[in-house]
């Protein structure tokens, strides 16, 4: 039986599809079955960060007024073999079109067939919110170390609260700048999680990579030499239940020899 | 014996009903009363006011409604109190609720807002965005980066006291104060208060029983 958990953030921008696509991936590559699933509806992206745009032939609104079945519209993911399905949001209508009750009746038909649901939640806390929460076990939170990101996690983070989901939410930062934060100019991992009073689930570094990789349809955490695509996979990780120590702020400084020849060790 | 007996008072009559007669038997005699009265008291002396005590009996509002209709049918007499020496259960909860001092330990997060009718000793944490609201008094020594209103509405006589230095605004009654570190010093011992020029003002906590005797008084006795 799936685990159902919602990606949430309040904020737009801080990369709430981004980190559903490349946690579903990096939970599709460590062999389990994850289903993802856009509740974006009206704006959605999350088929665009995978790259299956173009696959779309039914959508969650055609599921939820009986025009497609629920298998029709899930669209499987074929460079994951079977582990990896996305049921993708509708784009030419509105959030209110859907229930709730709606979601809660899609994710319940999907548990029996996955490990893990994904419900990547749209911004802000209005019905597409409480569409999203409806149907989680539980909640991932994003922020950025932006102060108006961190109060906005901390109003979803007294409404999930609110709703006593059968486990805590838990935290990711995500696009953290090292030089930024290191300088002091940004409010460090600790600040940030002891602000929000919830357990830290990992960071995400900047890395202008994960655009590039978003916009050519493959999650950048399929290729795990860049920074940003081993945070994901730690995070899979944990929610795996593995202890895995966070990555350090500390940044790379190259030595006389890679300054001369300029040899890399790691893409940065 | 009749159930219900009358006193005069300066400005009308206080009638008091037997609480361990039958209800039923205090209205016939209540009916008999105010015609009696009705009869010796002369029209010219204008609406007379009736204070009403139960004892110890609590009415629930079909037996108010009965009282309400005999007086109803005297034009010049109107119930203009009805009283019981006895609360309910959960009045009497609030009455001690309000006079204590309510230890809050939680996070008050953005966009939530927390109201308690008591003194409050805060404990917690409370998240730019979230409002701790209170009737009475605030004692501040968790962390505060919202609003605190103390006072809530119209008490003037509370007080906040503690470190306030990163709160957002702090409101006392009808006043407010955006709190501004680099111009205001603040430290634990800070109170602030309305002054007699309606203003909301900053001192220390040494002052306390100087500025609010009874407030000191009620802490003394609740510690």
């Amino acid at each position: 039986m799936a685990t159902s958990l919602v990606i949430t953030s309040g904020k737009g921008g801080v990369g709430k599809s981004t980190t559903a696509a490349n946690l579903g991936t990096a939970l599709a590559l460590m062999n389990k079955r994850v289903c993802m699933i856009d509740l974006d509806i009206g704006l959605r992206n999350l088929d665009v960060i995978m790259g299956l745009s173009n696959r779309i032939i039914y959508d969650i609104v055609d599921v939820v007024m009986g025009r497609a079945r629920l298998h029709q519209a899930l669209i499987k993911d074929k460079r994951f073999d079977d582990k990896l399905y996305l049921l993708p949001a509708a784009q030419n209508t509105v959030k209110n079109i859907i229930s709730p009750m709606n979601v809660v009746d899609i994710v319940n038909q999907l548990r029996p067939d996955f490990d893990f649901i994904l419900l990547d939640c749209p911004a802000g806390i209005e019905q597409g919110f409480q569409n999203a929460i409806a149907g989680a076990d539980g909640a991932i939170v994003i922020c950025t170390p932006e102060i108006p990101s961190v109060s906005d996690a901390d109003r979803v983070v007294g409404l999930l609260e609110q709703r006593e989901m059968k486990l805590a939410p838990r935290l990711i930062i995500n696009r953290i700048n090292r030089s930024l934060m290191n300088e002091g100019n940004t409010m460090d991992v600790d600040e940030i999680t002891k602000h929000l009073s919830i357990g830290l689930l990992g960071i995400v570094f900047e890395d202008s990579n994960v655009i590039l990789a978003s916009n050519q349809g493959t999650p950048i955490v399929m290729n795990p030499d860049y920074n940003a695509s081993q945070g994901y996979r730690n995070i899979a990780r944990r929610i795996l239940g593995e202890s895995v120590p966070l990555m350090t702020l500390k940044e790379h400084k190259p030595g006389l020899f890679e300054r001369l020849f300029g040899k890399r060790s790691r893409k940065h | 014996m009749d159930s219900v007996s009358l006193k005069g008072r300066k400005n009308g009559y206080e009638i008091n009903l037997n609480a361990n007669a039958n209800f039923d038997d205090n209205i016939t005699d209540l009916l008999n009363l105010l015609q009696r009265l009705s009869q010796s008291e002369q029209e010219d002396h204008g609406d007379l006011d009736f204070f009403l005590n139960t004892g110890r009996r609590l009415l629930d509002e079909p037996q108010i409604q009965r009282i309400q209709a005999l007086f109803d049918k005297f034009q010049h007499f109107k119930l203009a109190h009805l009283a019981a020496d006895v609360l309910d259960k959960s009045q009497a909860q609030t009455q001690v609720r309000k006079q204590g001092i309510h230890a809050e330990m939680s996070v008050i997060r953005s966009g939530q807002e927390v109201v308690y009718e008591s003194d409050v000793l805060f404990l917690g944490n409370l998240h730019a965005g979230g409002v701790l609201k209170s009737t009475g008094s605030i004692f501040v020594l968790g962390q505060c980066e919202g609003i605190l209103y103390a006072g809530y509405p119209d008490n003037d006589m509370a007080v906040i006291v503690g470190d306030i230095s990163q709160a957002t605004q702090v409101r006392i009654s009808d006043t407010i104060e955006i709190i501004d570190p680099k111009r205001q010093h603040f430290s634990k011992d800070t109170i602030a208060l309305i002054n007699d020029l309606h203003v909301l003002d900053f001192d220390t906590s040494d002052h306390l029983l100087a500025l609010r005797p009874k407030l000191y008084r009620k802490m003394e006795d609740n510690l």
